[in-house]
């Protein structure tokens, strides 16, 4: 067959797709510029109107997610069940030319088409966000940014429901019906691949490039089953339509299981920086670092131990998962879930509890999402380990470890109208009262609002309100709390919880990090030195019981943390700027004055047992390791 | 040397567990004009869909103008003119463009034959498809068979649901094309008498076997029927090769024979017969008598 016969036979065949996808193609042009209109037009009389700015937000969104994926679907069915119906198919095979090509031709006209239509409906968000710009600075560019991710997700996610869609019209002979059974098995196929992904404890690491490649393959699969059948099946008359939906069904779903093999084999390789290590948090013991690992896009977030003697990593949750804390006796994490099916998003946060061996879980509480109030969010164990605390936004849940039902939950809105974030400090040592801090910047200064509510009743108990607060105790929540060191209007004070009572520890000074050992006998903090409050930093111990005030040596720049070792005998202490220079690292202060440097970038979660360092790294980079302090040596422990 | 035209050997179509065609095996002359006779279902379509690679067999072996039908089907399609009983055009295109869009497949196309036929058959080359009457569509599909100057046309029972007169146009359309352009005719038709007309070899495929093959002329010089008539009653049985039938009363039988010849008068007389008649047949009184007999 010469070339010029191919070319002019693949001419014929484009032409008769494009007529037969001519209408399609205008139908969703005019839903595109029709859907704004509707729009408007539905909500012109609710209480409030869709304006330009808003309807220049939601139209790419809707043409990206909605519209585009709908034609996809009809054009990918079309392709073939329609022509299968009325028995034009069978003419057209009846002519000299190859199967494949025909096949090549249609579905490729068929995406394009879904192409042309959201090529148009972009162009008609474009142009809603010219004339919104001009009323509220609104852009199109800017609001298809917002997606980010999401929208690249979306082109897998609509080739697969296309693909499906394409091999469900290969053999049934009405339009609807293949694209009904390509949706449901787009979703199948989608719905198993996360729950492969979940299962395999894939998602934290495994990149939105992953996972589009994924969905991808699953679409280039469904192809595939779609151009055997073309090319080998008969006549296609629809003809044995169970046994062959049975066979189809099978094919996709087994083919996307085989498919995430290679991504299963390719996961020791995928490089660290494809992850992001947040919470770390030291177990008591400090045998076990449990750390919340996520992708670089903060998607899907799952909680995983890693053993400080290099024995292991491991996930202990579905993704999902995050803000962990661990009992006073190292056995039980409690966390956040955002619960739901297979990794899908619920209607409200979980509190839940798992055993550090993974061998039992248990949910304790859900709380509803805030949307007005965000916040910081954070779980706490009570001192003895038999209540648990969980704080989202505004909104606090204490609840029994040991479960129960749901009368058994304490859940507080606390204030949220003038001091918010709220953090969750911990517990107080000789009462069930969780202790709670909200400050922010208001006018050039901080407020501060420490409060305690009790585990049983609810009831608040206000502690200490400053106007002019430093920084708060910047502490993860901890167990015991009897007296909470604050920084507030060049005051270092100590609050005594219990006896609602305040000490000033040093005055007329720029203070920071001040950290109280547990048994609340001693605390070690910072003094800014120098004109610039951040030129150095004096390292100050102090015996709260005898009142004795020792400085263990002065440090260039601004210190972000102090970490005593569990005798304080030794200090890591964190310096987040030196002179003018925003840095982050950190340096090994001895109670004799030594000092020795940390590995570069590196901060101390805190210490296992007497002799080594649980240093970390985060950034693009993530790393856990622990340093022998004498020698300076590391070791890595994640990732593994 | 004249070679075949269409090659079957073997063939077998099963679907689950019938047979639409059993173990078939048939030569078509190049330059015959070949009818494939049989009642509904009983594998005429089957075979012919076999042939253009449209059907895929269970067994055997098809070969058209030398080609294996598996193997080189687009090659096959692209010198063979096919009609299928019942064409299903693209409704919105108009005459004008099914042409150009067939004329795209073929390097053989020939244009100016392609108008004529249009011209002759009285198509409107403006009209969309889905306006036309069954019987135009039927005509715009013989001139797509026609126009690529095929070396074998292959007509699936083309003329059925066809009024008389645009049958006759349509067989007229196919001879003067035998006539002016040779090649082979291989079709399958419901309308005996208009094979008889036109047909030089004829097979009858019955619940997918092969019945009878043979030229027209030997199959109606050898399926007659014979009345005999006795002065006493009729016998049991008579000394005839290839009966397929008897009728009998009590005086006369009528015989029909498949494999009929010039001395079965003097041998039936020989046996008591008081007369004996000898009565040609129909090409349609062949048929009947074929399926309805044990060959």
């Amino acid at each position: 067959m010469s070339t010029h016969h191919s070319l002019r036979t693949a001419r014929a065949l484009v032409w008769k797709e494009w007529r037969e996808q001519r209408p399609v193609a205008l139908a969703g042009l005019a839903l595109a510029i029709l859907l704004p209109l509707i729009l408007v037009a539905a909500t012109a009389r609710a209480p409030r109107p869709l304006d330009a700015a808003a309807l220049a937000g939601l139209l790419p969104g809707l043409y990206l997610w909605f519209l585009w994926p709908l034609f996809a679907a009809a054009t990918g069915a079309s392709t073939f069940a329609g022509e299968i119906g009325d028995g034009t198919l069978g003419y057209l095979l009846s002519r000299p030319v190859s199967r494949p090509r025909v096949w090549l031709v249609k579905v490729t006209l068929a995406f394009l088409t879904s192409l042309v239509i959201l090529a148009g409906a972009l162009v008609v968000a474009w142009v809603v966000g010219l004339m919104a710009r001009e009323a509220a600075g609104s852009s199109f560019a800017e609001t298809l940014r917002v997606g980010g991710a999401a929208n690249l997700l979306v082109v897998p996610a609509t080739l697969l429901l296309f693909a499906s869609s394409v091999l469900f019209s290969t053999f049934l002979s009405r339009s609807m019906n293949a694209a009904a059974a390509g949706l449901a098995a787009a979703l199948l196929i989608l719905a198993g691949l996360f729950a492969l992904w979940d299962t395999l404890g894939l998602e934290p690491r495994l990149a939105l490039t992953w996972s589009m490649i994924d969905i991808a393959l699953a679409a280039a699969l469904a192809l595939l089953g779609s151009l055997l059948i073309f090319s080998r099946g008969e006549l296609l008359r629809g003809r044995g339509m169970g046994r062959l939906v049975a066979m189809a069904g099978a094919m996709v779903v087994g083919g996307s299981g085989l498919l995430a093999i290679p991504v299963v084999a390719w996961y020791d390789q995928l490089a660290p920086s494809e992850a992001l290590a947040l919470d770390r948090l030291l177990s008591p013991a400090g045998d076990a670092v449990v750390l919340t690992v996520t992708s670089p896009h903060r998607q899907s977030p799952r909680i995983w131990v890693a053993h400080t003697d290099g024995s292991g990593l491991e996930h202990l949750t579905a993704a999902g998962a995050f803000d962990p804390s661990m009992a006073p006796d190292g056995r039980w994490v409690a966390y956040f879930s955002q619960g739901g099916v297979l990794g899908w998003p619920a209607s409200g946060l979980e509190l839940r509890i798992i055993r550090s061996d993974g061998a039992e879980e248990r949910r304790l509480a859900t709380l509803r999402h805030d949307r007005q109030s965000p916040g910081s969010s954070a779980t706490s164990f009570s001192p003895d380990g038999n209540h648990i605390a969980g704080l989202m936004g505004s909104s606090l849940v204490i609840v029994p470890a040991a479960g129960g039902g749901a009368g058994d939950a304490v859940t507080v809105r606390l204030d949220d109208t003038p001091l918010t974030p709220w953090q969750l400090l911990g517990w107080s040592a000789t009462r069930r009262e969780v202790l709670v801090l909200s400050s922010q910047w208001r006018e050039g200064s901080q407020s501060l609002k420490l409060e305690a509510v009790d585990g049983v009743t609810g009831a608040q108990r206000m502690i200490y309100e400053g106007k002019r607060p430093g920084l708060p105790a910047s502490q993860r929540p901890l167990s015991g709390w009897s007296r909470v060191p604050l920084v507030a209007g060049g005051q270092l004070l100590l609050v005594d919880v219990d006896k609602d009572r305040r000490e000033p520890i040093a005055v007329n000074a720029c203070y920071w990090s001040p950290v109280i050992s547990e048994t609340a006998d001693k605390i070690a903090y910072a003094l800014c030195l120098g004109e610039k409050a951040a030129a150095e930093s004096e390292i100050h111990l102090r015996n709260l019981l005898t009142g004795d005030d020792r400085i263990l040596g002065t440090l260039p720049g601004r210190v972000s943390g102090i970490r005593p070792s569990p005798s304080w005998d030794r200090f890591v202490v964190g310096l987040s700027q030196w002179g003018d220079v925003d840095v982050r690292t950190a340096v090994l202060l001895g109670r004799d004055g030594t000092v020795r440097a940390l590995p570069e970038g590196s901060l101390a979660l805190g210490w296992h047992g007497r002799d080594h360092v649980v240093l970390t790294r985060s950034g693009q980079d993530p790393w856990i390791g622990l340093m022998e302090p004498d020698t300076g040596e590391t070791r890595t422990i994640f990732p593994q | 040397m004249e070679t075949a035209a269409i090659v079957i050997e073997g063939f077998t179509k099963r679907y689950g567990a019938r047979d639409a065609v059993h173990d078939l095996s048939l030569e078509v002359p190049a330059g015959s004009i070949f009818g494939l006779l049989g009642r509904n279902g009983a594998g005429k379509s089957t075979t012919i869909k076999s042939l253009l690679n449209l059907v895929r067999p269970t067994a055997g072996r098809l070969q058209v103008l030398g080609l294996d039908s598996a193997a080189d089907s687009v090659a096959i399609r692209g010198r063979v003119g096919y009609l299928p009983e019942e064409p299903c055009y693209y409704p919105w295109m108009t005459v004008s463009e099914i042409v150009a869009f067939n004329a795209a497949f073929y390097d053989t196309w020939d244009a100016t034959l392609a108008a004529s036929l249009l011209e002759r058959l009285e198509l409107p080359r403006e009209r969309r498809l889905k306006e036309l009457s069954r019987g135009t569509q039927a005509k715009v599909g013989l001139a797509m068979a026609l126009a690529p100057r095929p070396e074998l046309l292959i007509l699936d029972d083309p003329t059925s649901g066809l009024d008389p007169v645009v049958r006759r146009e349509f067989l007229e359309a196919v001879i003067a094309n035998v006539q002016a352009e040779g090649g082979t005719v291989f079709f399958s038709t419901h309308m005996l008498h208009e094979m008889e007309r036109v047909a030089d070899e004829v097979a009858i495929l019955h619940e997918g076997r092969l019945r009878v093959r043979a030229s027209l002329e030997t199959l109606k010089k050898s399926t007659r029927q014979i009345r005999v008539v006795y002065p006493e009653t009729v016998p049991q049985t008579f000394p005839l090769s290839g009966l397929l039938r008897v009728d009998r009363n009590s005086h006369q039988a009528v015989l029909t024979v498949s494999a009929f010849d010039e001395s079965m008068p003097a041998t039936l007389r020989g046996h008591g017969a008081e007369s004996v008649e000898v009565i040609d047949l129909s090409l349609e009184e062949i048929f009947v008598e074929t399926v309805k007999g044990g060959a």
